[in-house]
């Protein structure tokens, strides 16, 4: 099921790909159709961590799974930041990030929604809602804060500071820690759903507001 | 660019806060050990919590607006730090929440709480280099004996695989910490950052020892040197901003 809708995204993405002229926007529609890869690659993983490993569902959902997919996530910016640092200097790199994280997102909540078929036509749209304004937003978030950190580590910012590997790994525990914290919110029945919301909605605006103040 | 004297004000009465938190909260816990009563009830542990997580957020916070306002980097490495620490800790914390007990030692709040030690190496090395002191060699001794007491202790009780590794790493990265912190408060005018760095380090060597032989493992008496050395690091970093000392 995965692996169809990750190729359902992925190959018209990869159509219209050869089909933009502009370089930017290549650069970022590659960055999302990575993100539904890894939202397919993900689940594989996870699946097997559950079925293998003996783990509870809940311990995936709040330890295992943001290590795996912050790291599948992070790996076009990984592979930039060792073979062609160079685009690690552009501002695009960030925004390329957060890319990668809607797309992962997509196919996600693709598959939850699959998951809901009970459920009535009016809370499926309230579900997806609720996923698309506070997971989307978390998984856009987290794998953005990775290339906002090599962004800044790109330049000589830091310079003074030496030590850039440590910068660069703590982003990526930084990363995994707000994906686990968020996940971890989301159990508590009470307020769960409604702090999930909030953050993600926080999240996006201060995304907004930077993204759209540096211009 | 300056620091407003608000937020300056604001980090010492969240040390003076802090420091009397820790007060209460050691006074009561040592009343009840000697009375035969678990250190604290399940009130008393909702309100330790609360505090222990209400001062980490408010001293990253401070420091944050700090690094804003003056606009300088160590500040914000320093609430990048503190910060780490302070969401592992609230993660930790929903877990105790969750489950009805402290989750298993290593879990994925070890990268929070390593995160800080992370961003910390650059920032005690940028500020001994700053000091111009040469860093004592016996100092390393701090290292080798924190390293060599959790190699001990995984040895001790037979520990193997992800926690002799994780354990081992971490404690290297603590004892490095550590070894700088001390080296700060001896030999340096960041008397009192090397000071909360050296007691934020201590407690998490100690945590890391006894999580060894425990691994679901809660220790609220060390609690409040973890909180209380946040605000010493934030108090001091905004005092060191004010009188020109990382300029």
């Amino acid at each position: 099921m995965m692996l169809a809708l990750s190729v359902a995204i992925t190959v018209p993405l990869l159509l219209l790909v050869l089909l933009v002229d502009n370089a930017q926007t290549r650069f970022l529609l590659l960055f999302f159709i990575w993100g539904s890869i890894a939202g397919f690659l993900a689940s594989e993983i996870n699946s097997e961590l559950l079925s293998m490993a003996g783990i509870s569902l809940q311990a995936l959902q709040i330890q295992y799974a943001p290590v795996v997919e912050e790291l599948l996530k992070a790996v076009p910016l990984a592979v930039l930041w060792l073979v062609a640092p160079r685009y690690l200097s552009r501002r695009e790199i960030v925004f390329a990030a957060v890319f990668a994280g809607f797309g992962f997102s997509l196919v996600e909540n693709f598959s939850y929604l699959i998951q809901q078929q009970q459920l009535s036509s009016l809370a499926l749209t309230q579900y997806v809602i609720t996923r698309s304004v506070s997971t989307t937003v978390m998984h856009g978030t987290t794998t953005g804060i990775i290339g906002a950190t090599l962004y800044y580590l790109s330049g000589d910012t830091l310079d003074a500071f030496g030590f850039k590997p440590l910068f660069v790994l703590y982003g990526y525990c930084l990363a995994v820690l707000l994906h686990a914290l968020f996940n971890i919110v989301v159990l508590f029945a009470v307020l769960g759903q409604t702090v999930a919301i909030l953050s993600g909605l926080v999240s996006y605006i201060v995304l907004w507001i930077l993204f759209r103040t540096r211009h | 660019m300056t620091i407003s004297e608000g937020v300056q004000r604001l980090s010492v009465l969240l040390v003076a806060v802090a420091a009397t938190a820790m007060l209460l909260t050691e006074s009561v816990m040592l009343y009840r050990y000697f009375d035969g009563r678990p250190l604290l009830s399940g009130f008393g542990f909702d309100v330790h919590y609360l505090v222990m997580n209400s001062i980490l957020i408010a001293s990253a916070a401070v420091l944050g607006v700090a690094a804003y306002q003056s606009r300088t980097l160590l500040l914000f490495i320093g609430s990048c730090g503190i910060g780490s620490w302070t969401l592992a800790h609230i993660y930790w914390t929903l877990y105790v929440y969750l489950a009805g007990q402290p989750i298993s030692y290593p879990s994925v709040a070890e990268l929070g709480f390593q995160g800080f030690y992370l961003v910390m190496i650059p920032a005690v090395v940028y500020l001994q280099q700053r000091a111009s002191a040469d860093r004592p060699v016996w100092l390393l001794g701090a290292v080798v004996l924190l390293v060599g007491a959790v190699v001990g202790t995984n040895l001790h009780y037979g520990t193997a695989g992800s926690l002799f590794v994780y354990s081992t790493v971490s404690a290297t990265l603590i004892g490095t910490v550590l070894l700088f912190g001390l080296a700060l408060s001896l030999y340096t005018p960041h008397r009192l950052f090397g000071a909360g760095i050296c007691l934020f380090a201590a407690a998490d060597g100690l945590y890391i020892v006894l999580a060894i032989s425990s691994p679901v493992l809660s220790v609220p008496y060390v609690d409040p040197v973890w909180y209380l050395s946040a605000t010493l690091l934030t108090a001091s970093l905004i005092r060191y901003h004010r009188e020109g000392m990382l300029e």
